[in-house]
């Protein structure tokens, strides 16, 4: 099925009228803004237990409802008296611990499959890559939800829920990029050679493939605290009893008409951090993923500058170049 | 042409066929044993054996006994047949549940498209007409921002600007109680407007408002229409054009007739993020539709529910994907040369 | 220096030294072209019917325009593509016998590629490349592997301070070198050459093309040249070989080859591709030599 990637379309950098360099002075500025909220954040979930106020968890019924600004509460107080400040702290630590989880696993899962599948073709690929399909077939938050449902609540079941439901668009992702360079000439002068094949996997095809992994990875954290908070605040999987942003906005929802600070908050957070989680992966992406022709086109052009030719770039015969088994693919990888 | 569609197709039948495997299973797989999850125990008084035939029969029932292969078979075949199953919890064919529910989640879906389209095209053709400018820029940023905020607050802040602080909108619903609307289409909006119901479409469309905004502005299509209006404007066939003297309007139209197919993609893969969406916002806003549904019976472990929504989203978007992808194929000829399956 | 070069006609009769180092026998491949299901997939031959031998420590020239099959051959030797029918014998056993490329093999059949700079992973250091094959196939314990790697590389006329540098550092020659030591690595008897000089300067040519044959005359390899330069061919070839659309339509000494062209295809090539006076000396002139790099000793 048509996939994004196979579009060739790049989705946020492209080709440039010209760049006017104040621009992209404003840019890093911006970029450097987002790395400091990013690094906030993660300060913040670390030290949360020691810099809150309150102990998140603590009821007051005498002061439920309070509007921020009340004394010792910077944010409000929500319908049972928890203090808003102390539970947006603690509440990072599950939204960005555990994105950081899911992520690491997703890579984990998506490169091997992509890499089996691109390395050795034939029917695996064939097999491998309709499953992918049929995973991408669900709509993205519904399959999540259902393996949460599948699996039971708990945060750990969630996190592999949340893996199990999203390796399989950067498993496509790798095994285009595996495809590209099981064909450059490096790789087949190691078979040649007689490398055994995972030790072409481990040392020539994954060492290559880790840019575009690590930009790919930190692209989708935004869209993964997303997707954290929207089960959270779906009470599916995790119930309020965790401090997440996304429950306390159910609560929130609740009261809104009455306290609104209670919904404002958790929300704002998320926001924020998803912003500048996605402005810094832009940026990661501008900067190392190999396939961003912005990155193509300044590499050239450095490489040029020294008479070195274009560096890594596909050998003059590797166009007419047939794959290993015989069997023409197309060169952008797709999963056609 | 014909051989593309028919490739199509039968790539898409296979993908359900997965697709439902993998929904069988996931309703199979729920922790702890799914017949003495759905099955109650019945009479207190009732004997062990009693109890154990009841299981039994409810198991066979539900196929919920015999082997796994032969379970997916029965599966298989009743979801042909339209039979989903009963609701747990309600009492009702499960099919008969999505029938009345389905038709609201259409609306809101096609509502947050209208919207989506209204707010992303100006923006994302002012940003490729004036690259770099402070339209450009601006239409960027808000597109971010767009894509960064959470669907949920959205929805809620919204809720508390429109609905409470300044009450123009309702809080939540479809529709005012009391205003008595003919079924025709079933699809709320599209009745009220044959039946010259006008009262009945004010208060549909006020209570869609907010959510179809909220939808609609989290879906950002302008990041990539800018992008794939700027690749065709910068492709040499353009300059030819312009070298030859065609008017400024032309080309734009040209380029905007040559970002088509990708748009058109891009309006496909979108879908599966409003139907994600859509869960969300009408839990949001109460509105009862397919999605509020969803949740409503994964909270009350209605698991037969659960599963013929799951199925009945991804079957929808399957199509609409296969649509999409062949209206893709047949605007750029392209598509079919690479394609083989 | 060399052993009288066999006629074509010979070479079919007993052999009764030793079998051809390298032989193919009837070697056919085909790829599909066009879309693939729903019929109406076209086959084309780029390899129809070929066979060829060469003798243990001589070269063979394989020459031809683009497309003309003959880098189909040199994947079909090394083993990256399958044949869909014919054999390929090195020293007269079957490759095929065994699993599809085993790692034997690669002691068999070592392959340079046209391309330096691709074939070298940018992110190793000319260690690691050159090593890889030794590792591979554990010819040395670890702690001998570094001599042997400069031994490799003082082979192939590079210095020592090489080894720690990175392939960009390098000209398109001196990777090339690379390339060649890392092929000799795994001490394999035959090197297949896929046009091993059409990317670089003419002047380094020489150089490469003199170096090549030193190592040659060194450890008695066989070499199967796959060039579409005559000149190249002529000036080193024992015998060459020219293919055209998947077949072979001549093949000879070289000298003859070019002077009396029997194929219709023969003579538009030679006509094509000016080559200087064999017997005239200069740069192309002197065939071994202890001038340039690499030293026979």
């Amino acid at each position: 099925m048509t996939d994004i990637n196979d579009l060739g379309v790049a989705t946020d950098s492209a080709p440039v009228d010209d760049l006017a360099p104040e621009r992209k002075q404003r840019g890093s500025l911006i970029v450097a803004f987002a790395w400091a909220i990013v690094v906030g954040w993660i300060l913040v979930a670390l030290l949360a237990p020691w810099i809150a106020p309150h102990d998140p968890g603590t009821q007051s019924l005498v002061n439920r409802l309070q509007p921020p600004g009340t004394s010792g509460h910077l944010l409000g107080t929500d319908a049972i008296g928890r203090d808003v400040f102390s539970r947006i702290l603690h509440g990072a630590r599950l939204s960005l611990g555990a994105a950081a989880l899911v992520a690491v696993f997703t890579s984990i899962v998506a490169v091997s499959i992509g890499l089996i599948s691109g390395y050795f073709g034939g029917w695996v690929d064939a097999v491998l890559m309709r499953i992918v399909d049929i995973w991408l077939a669900f709509p993205g938050l519904i399959l999540a939800i259902a393996m949460v449902t599948a699996l039971g609540r708990g945060l750990d079941k969630m996190i592999i829920a949340l893996v199990l439901a999203g390796w399989a668009g950067m498993a496509r992702i790798v095994r285009g990029e595996t495809l590209q360079l099981r064909e450059r000439e490096y790789t087949m002068s190691a078979q040649v050679l007689g490398v055994s094949k995972p030790g072409i996997m481990f040392k020539h095809l994954l060492p290559n493939i880790m840019p575009t992994i690590l930009v790919v990875t930190a692209l989708d954290i935004g869209s993964t605290i997303l997707g954290l908070a929207s089960l959270a605040f779906l009470g599916v999987g995790i119930g309020s009893d965790v401090v997440t942003w996304g429950s306390m906005l159910s609560d929130g929802r609740n009261y809104i008409s009455t306290a609104w600070w209670v919904a404002l908050f958790p929300g704002l957070a998320i926001f924020t951090i998803v912003l500048a989680v996605n402005l810094v992966g832009d940026w990661l992406r501008d900067r190392y993923d190999p396939r961003s022709p912005f990155r193509r086109a300044k590499l050239d052009a450095a490489m040029r500058a020294a008479g070195e030719g274009q560096l890594d770039a596909p050998g003059p015969a590797e166009a007419s170049r047939v794959a290993g088994d015989g069997t023409t693919k197309s060169p952008d990888g797709g999963q056609r | 042409m014909t051989k593309f569609v028919l490739k199509r197709l039968a790539h898409t039948v296979i993908v359900l066929l997965g697709v439902s495997v993998m929904v069988f299973f996931l309703i199979r797989y729920l922790p702890g044993d799914p017949v003495d999850l759905m099955f109650d125990g019945g009479d207190d008084e009732a004997t062990a054996e009693a109890i154990a035939a009841g299981r039994e029969a409810f198991a066979e029932g539900r196929g919920l006994s015999g082997s796994l292969p032969s379970q997916y078979f029965n599966f298989l075949g009743e979801i042909s047949r339209g039979d989903l199953g009963t609701s747990l919890f309600r009492n009702v064919s499960v099919t008969t549940l999505i029938r009345q529910t389905l038709p609201l989640t259409f609306q809101l879906a096609v509502a947050g498209q209208l919207v989506n389209m209204l707010l992303s095209f100006p923006l994302g053709m002012l940003g490729a007409a004036k690259q770099n400018s402070i339209w450009d820029r601006g239409g960027t940023a808000l597109a971010l921002i767009g894509t960064a905020m959470p669907n949920f607050w959205q929805g809620i802040m919204l809720i508390l600007v429109f609905a409470v602080w300044i009450p123009i909108f309702p809080v939540s619903g479809v529709m005012d109680l009391g205003i008595d609307l003919r079924e025709v289409t079933h699809i709320p909006v599209v009745d009220a407007v044959i039946t010259g119901n006008w009262a009945a479409l004010k208060s549909l469309m006020m209570h869609l408002a907010l959510p179809a905004i909220t939808l609609g502005a989290s879906a950002s299509l302008v990041r990539i229409l800018r992008s794939s209006l700027l690749e065709v404007k910068h492709q040499d066939f353009m300059d030819a054009y312009r070298a030859r003297g065609v008017r400024e309007r032309s080309v734009t139209l040209h380029m905007l007739r040559n970002a088509l197919p990708t748009t058109v993609v891009i309006f496909g893969i979108r879908l599966g993020t409003i139907i994600s969406g859509s869960v969300v916002i009408e839990t949001v806003f109460a509105y009862q539709g397919m999605g509020w549904l969803l949740i409503n019976g994964i909270n009350q472990r209605d698991y037969p529910l659960v599963q013929g929504i799951v199925l009945t989203f991804t079957v929808f978007t399957a199509l609409a994907s296969l649509l999409t992808d062949i209206v893709h194929g047949w605007l750029d000829p392209r598509v079919k040369v690479t394609s083989s399956a | 220096m060399t052993a009288p070069i066999p006629e074509a006609a010979d070479v079919a009769a007993d052999d009764t030294t030793r079998p051809p180092a390298l032989e193919l026998r009837h070697l056919t491949k085909s790829f599909k072209v066009g879309s693939e299901s729903f019929g109406r997939a076209s086959r084309v031959k780029a390899v129809d019917d070929v066979s060829l031998q060469i003798e243990s420590g001589t070269t063979l020239g394989l020459v031809g325009e683009s497309g003309s099959g003959k880098s189909t051959i040199a994947r079909l030797v090394c083993r990256l593509l399958t044949p869909d029918s014919g054999q390929v014998l090195v020293d007269g056993v079957d490759v095929a016998e065994g699993r599809r490329r085993s790692k034997a093999y690669a002691r068999k059949v070592q392959i340079v590629f046209q391309d330096p700079t691709a074939s070298l992973n940018p992110r190793w250091k000319v260690r690691r490349t050159i090593a890889e094959g030794i590792r591979a196939h554990k010819l040395r314990p670890r702690d001998e592997i570094d001599a042997r790697v400069r031994e490799l590389v003082d082979l192939v006329g590079l210095p020592e301070n090489s080894l720690d540098r990175y392939p960009h550092e390098f000209s398109g020659g001196q990777r090339q070198r690379i390339a060649i030591a890392r092929a000799l690595a795994v001490e394999p008897e035959v090197l297949v050459l896929d046009e091993p000089v059409s990317a670089l300067d003419v002047s380094i040519q020489a150089q490469i093309l003199v170096l090549l044959q030193n190592l040659q005359d060194l450890t008695g390899l066989t070499y199967l040249l796959i060039a579409h330069d005559l000149a190249v061919v002529q000036r080193f070839c024992d015998r060459v070989a020219v293919m055209r659309t998947g077949e072979i339509v001549e093949s000879g000494d070289p000298s003859i080859i070019h002077s009396n062209p029997q194929h219709p295809y023969t003579k538009a090539l030679v006509e094509a591709h000016p080559v200087p006076d064999p017997h005239r000396r200069g740069a192309w002139g002197i065939k071994s030599s202890t001038n340039g790099q690499g030293s026979v000793a």
